[in-house]
């Protein structure tokens, strides 16, 4: 395993529901490392991207290979960890403390039969740590804020030992201070663990100050690149219409 | 005050309950998270049709006839509501009524609404056979190894879904599999509280417990002891005050409700 190996690769691929084309001749690779924003317009096919990298729905046209295996044949899951978008819609009175939550990120790890042991319960408490959810161990996970809740999602990611870590739009409904902590959080996990990441928004800010390289898409791939790089006013124009335009940004205000 | 245990038929209806107290709210827990409390009441429903096909084929043991006809009908109904072709709601609707019709019709066919339909519908403690007491010892030993085994997976499935399915899980199966455990233990908790108020004994206990704002585990083992303990006081109250059996225990279930109604907001 290099730094620069390709991890991920889609190569043509499609998907119509019906006769709706949702993507269309889909064509990239993820390496090894890389930090990845996907942005586009809502309906561009986001979301049907994620859930096909997750094995959640089938393309219907085009070759995908994950970690060197077709995605057909692809079995380890384990080893995509996912954050779904959904920290908002937990049930307040769900009988769920975080630390089983984030334990239950080990499930899939582990295998039917197979009981949580002492190496387990590491890696939920680093899990914890890392994220800082610790000190909620006990606490209902309906009773935490959105922002509390979407760490113990990557907590319970992380506590899979994942290679890759899916995040569907992570911030929403977020305030922006847990937001600028979240993207932190996000970037340090990015340089300390080396871990791959991919993640949606719709927030064009979030992709030049945080992702390295970024995905543009309207159905069919708009830019692919540094996110520095691609994420130009005629990019912008393909992906929202013409009549959008780049603001520039002072990083020093980011967030502010 | 233990004259109850000179009588044989107390001793095994109070076997009977408390292997079906311990079953009834750890599948329960599972189908409240998941909003599928309704989903206890229909497979009761399936569950009579069954025991009114026993009497009708002469079965000798018509709990036996209740079990397959709601594991059949659990996973009839999972398919169904994975089809996503009619409203979940409406399926287990669906299956209610047409399954009442369907004992309705088959009782009249086997000569009337004798004693021991009755029995079912509302339970009856008095005519818990021996037989009975082990169907029912064996299937809950069943149910709770199983459970004991697959408590990481259905907790994973009942939390999030989507996460198991794209981790690997194979969703499908384990949904069916806790169907089929609910219907199992559905129809062996008919033979104590009766079709009519299965579903509380597998609700209510659980929402008492949930009141506590604790854990999913400690969640389930307080549903547990609650019902436990609705259970023995409930017949330990009929057999005293001459009481119907199912009802007693799901008012003591209910008192016990409103009591982690005023526990919990403390």
């Amino acid at each position: 395993m290099t730094d620069n190996e390709t991890i991920i690769t889609f190569k043509d691929v499609n998907f119509a529901y019906g006769e709706i084309q949702i993507l269309k001749g889909l064509t990239f690779s993820i390496k090894r490392g890389e930090y990845l924003g996907v942005i586009g317009p809502n309906g561009g096919g986001k979301t049907t991207l994620l859930k096909i990298l997750l094995g959640l729905i089938d393309p219907t046209g085009g070759t995908i290979e994950i970690f060197g295996k077709d995605i057909h044949r692809f079995t380890e899951w384990y080893r995509i960890g996912y954050v779904p978008q959904r920290a908002q819609e937990v049930e307040a009175s769900f009988p769920a403390t975080v630390e089983e939550v984030v334990r239950s990120g080990r499930t899939a790890r582990k295998g039917i039969g197979h009981r949580f042991d002492h190496r387990d319960q590491l890696l939920v408490e680093d899990a914890m740590e890392l994220t800082q959810v610790k000190k909620y161990r006990n606490t209902r996970i309906g009773a935490l804020s959105g922002g509390e809740r979407q760490r113990v999602f990557i907590a319970r990611a992380l506590a899979g030992e994942p290679a890759v870590l899916i995040l569907d739009e992570p911030t929403t409904g977020i305030d922006i201070a847990s937001e600028k902590a979240f993207y932190e959080l996000l970037g340090k996990l990015n340089r300390d663990k080396k871990l791959t990441i991919l993640f949606v928004t719709h927030d064009i800010d979030v992709i030049y100050h945080e992702a390295q390289s970024v995905l543009c898409l309207n159905h069919d791939m708009v830019c692919h690149g540094l996110s520095s790089d691609v994420l130009k006013e005629d990019v912008i124009k393909r992906l929202y219409g013409e009549r959008a335009t780049a603001v520039p940004h002072n990083p020093e205000h980011h967030h502010a | 005050m233990l004259d109850i245990f000179q009588y044989d038929f107390m001793v095994r209806a109070l076997l009977a309950g408390v292997a079906v107290a311990v079953i009834a709210p750890l599948i329960g827990t599972f189908l409240v998270v998941k909003r599928y409390s309704l989903m206890a009441d229909t497979l009761a429903h399936v569950s009579f049709a069954g025991v009114a096909i026993g009497l009708l084929l002469g079965i000798n043991n018509p709990v036996i006839a209740a079990i397959i006809a709601s594991v059949i009908a659990a996973v009839g109904i999972e398919r169904l509501r994975g089809s996503r072709k009619i409203f979940g709601e409406s399926v287990l609707a669906i299956f209610l009524s047409g399954s009442l019709a369907i004992a309705v019709i088959l009782i009249g066919l086997a000569q009337g609404l004798n004693v021991n339909v009755l029995s079912y519908l509302f339970g009856s403690i008095t005519t818990v056979a021996e037989s009975d007491v082990l169907l029912i010892g064996g299937l809950a030993v069943l149910v709770l190894t199983t459970v004991a085994v697959l408590y990481k997976e259905l907790f994973f499935i009942s939390f999030d879904e989507e996460l198991a399915k794209a981790s690997g899980l194979r969703v499908k199966t384990l949904n069916a599999l806790l169907l089929i455990l609910a219907a199992v233990t559905v129809s062996l908790a008919a033979r104590i509280v009766g079709v009519l108020l299965v579903g509380a004994l597998m609700v209510i206990p659980v929402v008492s417990a949930m009141q506590f704002g604790r854990g999913f585990r400690d969640t389930m083992l307080m549903a547990v002891v609650l019902s436990l303990v609705s259970v023995v006081t409930g017949l330990v109250f009929s057999y005293y005050l001459d009481l119907a059996s199912g009802g007693t225990i799901v008012v003591a279930a209910l008192i016990l409700f409103l009591l982690s109604l005023v526990a919990g907001k403390r």
